[in-house]
């Protein structure tokens, strides 16, 4: 059998038993109710009395072509870059309430402004706060990667992995600028 | 003109609401608001790192940082909200639940962003 392009390296356990009546995600040998799944989640724990094996992960007897499986799927930057630009967003989200919050508390007068400082120059609020700065300038530089993608431009694959290296590190870069010019120019 | 519609999409008068484009293009608009919104803030950030009680309060109540901080954080909990409902409309499963954690999500986002504003008013207009 040819490697298939998805699969992870060459002695894989999965792509040997990568053929018909196999599960490609466990490499081991699928049961009638597999190949010929009544429901959409057929799992198949009788001979095993593991739940891991879906009806998806078999190949199936005639040749209709299969989508490649996150499971055996090999990680792109791509991929990982999506994935960490949506949950960057949503740890956005928490970083804007923490603003809301601490604006409440600079509204609020001295006394609530000292509480949020102590907050803020503790360790763990400062380690918060790097998470933060990151997480901004990485979901800022990736953001402006997919505004590009929108007006259709850097969409071939080279261009693209480039644009993601550059991403990484003009995130990189710009949290620790903001950071030793805090701490050089700010005086924190 | 014969139109392109089958018959039983005729007969059901369901079609496009003029609309889908509508949540794309938002969310792009305050994407690219917020670039410029986000460098500013980081560097007053840098700026005030550090600073007391009324270099802040100076800060936040001139005119330019006030509306600029008001303007973040709209933007921002829209953005946000935006962003938030997509990925609930990804993995949220009972269509019920999607549904209303989406509502739930949108109300939270104004609850905060109304109380942001209102704290940067307060402190600009000396509540």
């Amino acid at each position: 059998l040819p490697r298939p392009p998805w699969s992870r390296h060459k002695g894989d356990r999965r792509q040997k038993r990568a053929q018909p009546g196999y599960c490609l995600a466990a490499g081991l040998p699928a049961t009638p109710a597999a190949r010929f799944p009544r429901r959409r989640f057929d799992y198949v724990s009788a001979v095993y009395g593991m739940a891991h094996c879906r009806a998806s992960h078999y190949m199936h007897t005639d040749n209709r072509p299969l989508s490649p499986h996150l499971m055996i799927y090999k990680l792109q930057m791509q991929t990982v870059l999506s994935g960490i630009h949506r949950g960057g967003g949503l740890l956005l989200c928490l970083g804007m309430v923490f603003l809301v919050i601490w604006l409440v508390a600079v509204a609020a007068g001295p006394e609530s402004f000292q509480t949020a400082q102590a907050w803020v120059g503790s360790i763990i609020g400062r380690l918060a706060l790097f998470v933060f700065t990151l997480t901004l300038f990485f979901h800022l530089c990736t953001g402006i990667r997919h505004l590009m993608w929108d007006f259709g431009v850097g969409l071939e694959i080279e261009t693209v992995l480039k644009t993601g290296y550059v991403a990484i590190f003009a995130a990189i870069g710009l949290t620790l600028l903001a950071w030793v010019l805090a701490y050089t120019i700010g005086g924190a | 003109m014969s139109s392109l519609r089958t018959p039983l999409s005729r007969a059901k008068g369901l079609g496009s609401a003029k609309e889908g484009v509508h949540h794309f293009l938002i969310e792009r608009i305050t994407a690219a608001a917020l670039v410029p919104l986000f460098l500013w803030f980081a560097y007053s950030l840098v700026r005030l790192a550090g600073a007391d009680y009324e270099t802040v309060t100076a800060w936040v109540g001139s005119p330019l940082p006030a509306v600029l901080l008001i303007l973040l954080i709209a933007t921002g909990f829209w953005h946000g909200a935006l962003g938030v409902q997509v990925i609930l409309e990804d993995y949220m499963q009972p269509e019920w639940l999607k549904f209303v954690s989406i509502i739930f999500v949108k109300f939270i986002a104004i609850v905060l962003a109304g109380l942001g504003i209102f704290a940067v008013l307060r402190i600009a207009l000396g509540g």
